[in-house]
């Protein structure tokens, strides 16, 4: 019986100090393996990954706060709950007091945490979702890039607006995989210049709206090291803004967070964060129209 | 209902196709504990496709099939088909038949008083209804494409345009609907009606309680799932457009749905259920664990009054919170800050309950026996599940961890050391009415520590994973620099997985050679106060020889005074 | 045992196959040709296909190509590459054996070889995957079953192995690389060719009789030629396809 007692306490402690101690494994550091023959920047690793994105400091910070006081209820409710399995153990001669236990700790905690779940959510989460959505710059900000996100099984579709600025029509009727997946109308003269990729490019240091729509199924459109996640559902246009920061650059991955299908984990897309300079120079190389292919050069 | 003619019912009448709540009930808990396992089996399998990915699923490999697996290696349509099934299975197969249909069916009639349900055929019919529902569920697994595979929560479109599997799943989900609508309102009606005499609604065990709330769960969050899942069958079936926008372009084809549905429809549907759902699994649990608190404290409940007032709260408020689910669907501001706010409120009551089970324990006799061990582990575990709930019910904060392992191992803190511990515990302490025998106690704590130890290893390393920023449902994370970057985590997980699995051998040891081959329990073996301790074990058809007569409350322990350190209910003497 | 079975089998294929050729061999009726392009070749240009999607499709092949529409720009006339010929009518109700052979689609730098194909009903059509990434081969037919299943791993050897019904080509392709696509055509009849690098096609072994060709084209559609051809002839048949 003692032994099983013993046996109780230690697989609480253990339980305990494996939660709430440092883990033993690490951040992997910046030499994230090379898993698909291009280098992903960034720590990675068993607590949240590298943050660029200029709003994400606040959300690691609601979150931070929220761990820490669910530690100390944790760590204070686990210290009452091991000192009553030793201390009230059915020993002989020992009786339970049946008396009702007035218990003011216990009521003033449970005020204290409806009071600090308060705080939380009035004087944090509030405020900070009010700003992650409805602070989006309007469709015809100059200060702001805009690019629309189109998701499919199983890939990203990126559209930027091109020299013009303006993005041009699209319709369901003109996809085609391969050379059209976006649907661009070729004849309306704003989409002319639209410029479509499999990778998702985007400059420092300046405002991002990226309007996200699906084609078939619902997708979520996610970014771990931009703190942004958003569902992009067919029927909808579901506009969300970030912004990266200046030392952001470098290469990083976008993934899908909602089940749409059998290859769901084979939605992947690239995602180079770049100077503006380094940007632009993309948009020209990426806005001229595609190279012919001549198969003889392969050979 | 007399039992003047018991013996010449036939055998199927008496063991199969019985009216007797005790005989369903034993029916309802063995085809759900089959389903538990089965659905347990189900994740072993892709467990060992996330820790070792691509490699030949060993010994069961070759029985996957070639829709599932091509030469044992797991694919990905197999592995999203074994999540899909492995959620619908353990949560409407697997947990709600068991806390609801078994122990509700066997324990809670016998707790009042009441010599059966009220409407017997009802019940009868409602088993059988769940039955279908479980037999089409594993015969889809035979179906061309295999079963659904478009996860539990089946979001159309992709449901819409999923294989026929998913025409299967809806099938089977209408007969499990239809089955826990008519044993809602069973339990309503019984629990309302059939009370023995002196047993008046705060005399009630908190069992019953929280099965009587657990019914009006059921009644009115299960209507909206059924509609929904009529809508997607005409969706799939008759070509309607409930949930279908117009301009899909499915596989680089135009779709022929006409259009003018949405899509988020189906999600509030079914979280509209979904969300109480959660509620079903864990109210019924709690009721189990308060149970057996009580009884192995040898003190009366701490704050009874206030648990069930925090319960039927608790109930109400599950109706209101359902949206928490979908932050990220484009909810605006003003809706997410009602969900928000509802789901904070939410944890309050849940804190009260959980409080007063902790406060329970102070200045108590603690027995540590089989099924207060199971307790005691459910008591941290409840905690974590709950606390981890905290940030996924922040908008902001809910945006790296929304559908990530984070949620996963959340919600499996509170319904698998959480629930299932619950039903554990409820095992070990309702086996010797049911069967006249106790189980073995030396296995029941290898079991427990096994169990307790497993659970661990499986979902603590999940919080990790899921922060890293690696979503749920990923056939391999590897892929991803976040997902390599912890996929010791994962393969940690995988080996917690197959170690609770092999905790439970000695629990399906302890369980089968029990019933014929456990110590002789007497009729009261625990020494406990509530009525289903007054009846013989295992008692007959109608339960008690004469009926009870309730003199006081439901936890009478340690009285000072009294004879014993348990008063029961039907004892006459001072009344409290 | 099992061994042994399979050596019958090879043994009763060998004979089968025997027989066969000699049959054929008796009387050796060919129609061949070239599909020649009628229109304007310089709206048709081969570009590169946009595959940043996946970096590991450039493991394989560096760059890869529109498939579309493929003209052989250095023949003189210029030919079309990927034209499904076949036989239509005048085979009358004539039953042909399923050749044991499999046809094989392999999926290497994340395109489709070959990009379109006929095979018989019945006939084995192995699938393979040559590329150190995930495929998921997506069947888009009409009255087949809609074969929709992943190749997560470079397979080359054993793949996945399925039959398919008579249908007219249709579309299939690539979930994961959404530009993969390529199109099948079953027949009933083994009498079927796809125009190659010259644009040209070879159809033997139907017997001397008259004959309708059909010609299917995944951009510019079908027509459809008639042809005779005397026993142990080869009949020269160049077509026009003409293209507005």
């Amino acid at each position: 019986m003692r032994f099983t007692k013993m046996l109780c306490i230690l697989a609480v402690l253990a339980w305990a100090s494996f939660h709430l101690l440092a883990p033993p494994v690490q951040a992997q550091g910046s030499a994230a393996p090379d898993t698909s023959g291009v280098k992903i920047d960034g720590e990675y690793g068993p607590f949240l990954p590298t943050d660029i994105s200029e709003h994400g400091y606040k959300i690691d910070r609601v979150i931070d706060i929220v761990h820490v006081f669910m530690a100390v209820l944790f760590v204070g409710w686990g210290a009452f709950f091991v000192y009553c399995l030793v201390r009230f153990r059915q020993k002989p001669g020992h009786q339970a007091d049946p008396h009702e236990v007035k218990a003011k700790v216990s009521k003033w905690s449970e005020i204290g945490v409806a009071v600090f779940e308060a705080v939380l959510l009035i004087g944090f989460s509030m405020p900070l979702w009010a700003e992650v959505r409805a602070e989006i710059p309007a469709d015809d900000d100059p200060n702001a890039l805009h690019v629309k996100v189109l998701g499919e099984q199983f890939a990203w579709n990126f559209r930027y607006a091109g020299p013009d600025g303006i993005f041009g029509r699209s319709a369901a009727k003109f996809v085609k995989d391969g050379t059209n997946p976006m649907g661009l109308d070729r004849s309306d003269p704003h989409g002319d210049d639209d410029i479509v990729s499999g990778e998702f490019h985007i400059p420092t240091g300046k405002p991002i709206v990226v309007q996200l729509t699906s084609k078939d199924v619902i997708h979520s459109f996610s970014v771990p090291v931009l703190r942004i996640k958003q569902d992009t559902i067919p029927g909808m246009r579901i506009p969300i803004s970030f912004t990266a920061k200046k030392s952001g650059v470098g290469t990083y991955e976008v993934a899908c967070a909602q089940l749409c299908g059998n290859n769901h984990y084979s939605m992947r897309a690239l995602m180079y964060v770049q100077s503006q300079n380094d940007f632009d120079a993309w948009l020209i190389e990426a806005g001229k129209p595609p190279e012919e292919f001549d198969e003889d050069d392969l050979d | 209902m007399s039992s003047d003619h018991d013996h010449e019912m036939g055998f199927l009448r008496k063991y199969v196709f019985s009216t007797d709540h005790k005989v369903i009930g034993i029916w309802y808990a063995l085809t759900g504990l089959f389903f538990l396992f089965f659905g347990f089996c189900l994740m072993m399998i892709m467990r060992w496709q996330l820790a070792f990915p691509l490699e030949k699923v060993p010994v069961i490999g070759g029985l996957l099939g070639s829709t599932l697996a091509n030469d044992g290696v797991l694919l990905p349509e197999g592995y999203n088909a074994l999540g899909a099934m492995h959620g619908t299975i353990m949560i409407f197969l697997g947990v709600v038949p068991i806390v609801v249909g078994g122990f509700g069916n066997y324990v809670m009639p016998l707790q009042i008083g009441a010599p059966d349900m009220a409407f017997p055929k009802l019940n009868m019919f409602s088993y059988w209804a769940y039955f279908i529902g479980g037999v089409v569920m594993l015969a889809s697994f035979f179906v061309p494409g295999g079963p659904a595979n478009s996860g539990w929560t089946s979001y159309p479109p992709l449901s819409n345009i999923a294989t026929t599997g998913q025409t299967w799943w809806l099938f089977g989900m209408v007969a499990l609907i239809t089955s826990s609508l008519l044993g809602s309102i069973n339990f309503i009606v019984t629990i309302v009606q059939l009370r023995a005499e002196g047993l008046t609604m705060f005399r009630l065990p908190f069992f019953v309680w929280a099965q009587f709330v657990t019914a009006f769960l059921l009644l009115l969050a299960f209507p909206p799932l059924e509609a929904a899942s009529i809508l997607q069958l005409m969706d799939r079936l008759a070509g309607s457009s409930f949930f279908m926008p117009e301009g899909l372009v499915v596989s680089g084809e135009q779709s022929a749905y006409t259009g003018g549905g949405n899509p988020i429809l189906w999600q509030h549907l079914f979280w509209f259920l979904a969300h109480p759902e959660v509620y079903v699994l864990i109210l019924p649990g709690l009721g189990m664990v308060a149970e057996v608190l009580a009884n192995n404290t040898r003190k009366p409940l701490w704050g009874y009054r206030t648990m069930v007032y925090a319960l039927v709260f608790l109930g109400f408020m599950s109706f209101i919170v359902w949206a928490h689910h979908m932050f990220i669907t484009g909810m605006g501001v003003t809706i997410s800050a009602f969900f928000a706010t509802t789901t904070m409120i939410i944890s309050v009551p849940s804190v009260v309950i959980l409080t007063a089970m902790i406060i329970t324990l102070y200045r108590a006799s603690i027995r540590f026996t089989v099924p207060m061990l199971f307790v005691l582990g459910f008591l941290p575990m409840f905690a974590i599940g709950g606390l981890t709930g905290l940030p996924l019910g922040l908008p902001a904060a809910d945006i790296p961890l929304h559908d990530t392992y984070y949620v996963i191992a959340h919600f499996h803190y509170v319904v698998a050391p959480g629930t299932i511990f619950a039903i554990f515990a409820g095992l070990y302490y309702w086996f010797p009415k049911v069967t006249g025998r106790m189980m073995n106690s030396g296995l029941g704590k290898i079991h427990f520590f096994g169990s307790f130890i497993g659970m661990n290893i499986v979902f603590g390393p999940m919080f990790f994973v899921g922060l890293a920023g690696v979503s749920r449902r990923l056939f391999d994370q590897t892929g991803y620099a976040w997902g390599d970057a912890v996929q010791n985590w994962t393969i940690a997980s995988s080996y917690g997985a197959w170690f609770l699995g092999l905790a439970q051998i000695p629990f399906i040891i302890n369980f089968f050679m029990s019933i014929r081959g456990g110590a002789k329990a007497s009729d009261n073996p625990w020494d406990a106060t509530t009525l289903e301790w007054h009846a013989p074990s295992p008692p007959p058809h109608g339960n008690f020889a004469t009926v009870p007569v309730v003199y006081r409350g439901p936890y009478d322990y340690s009285t000072p005074g009294a004879a014993a350190d348990f008063s029961p209910q039907h004892a006459a003497g001072t009344e409290s | 045992m099992r061994c042994s079975k399979n050596t019958i089998t090879v043994i009763a294929t060998g004979f089968i196959l025997a027989i066969g050729t000699t049959a054929a061999m008796a009387e050796k009726t060919t129609v061949r040709g070239k599909v020649i392009f009628k229109g304007n070749a310089a709206k048709f240009k081969r570009t590169k296909l946009d595959t940043s999607k996946d970096p590991k499709c450039k493991m394989s092949k560096k760059s890869i190509g529109t498939y579309d529409v493929i003209l052989n720009k250095k023949t003189d006339p210029i030919t079309i590459r990927n034209v499904l010929v076949s036989i239509k009518s005048g085979l009358a109700d004539r039953v042909f054996p399923t050749p044991n052979t499999p046809v094989t689609l392999t999926q290497y730098g994340c395109e489709y070889d070959p990009h379109v194909f006929g095979i018989m009903e019945g006939q084995e059509l192995k699938i393979l995957n040559g590329d150190e990434t995930n495929h998921n081969i997506h069947f888009l037919p009409k009255n087949n079953d809609q074969y929709n299943f992943s190749q997560p791993k470079k397979d080359l050897e054993k793949g996945k192995t399925i039959t398919l019904d008579a249908e007219a080509p249709f579309r299939v392709k690539c979930d994961v690389h959404p530009w993969m696509g390529c199109h099948i055509g079953v027949f009933k009849h083994p009498f079927y060719d796809v125009t190659d690098k010259l644009g040209k096609f070879e159809i033997s072994g139907m017997g001397a009789g008259s004959y309708t060709l059909e010609l299917w084209h995944e951009t510019f559609g079908t027509m459809t030629a008639d042809f005779t051809v005397a026993k142990g002839q080869t009949t020269d048949l160049d077509i026009e396809f003409e293209v507005k």
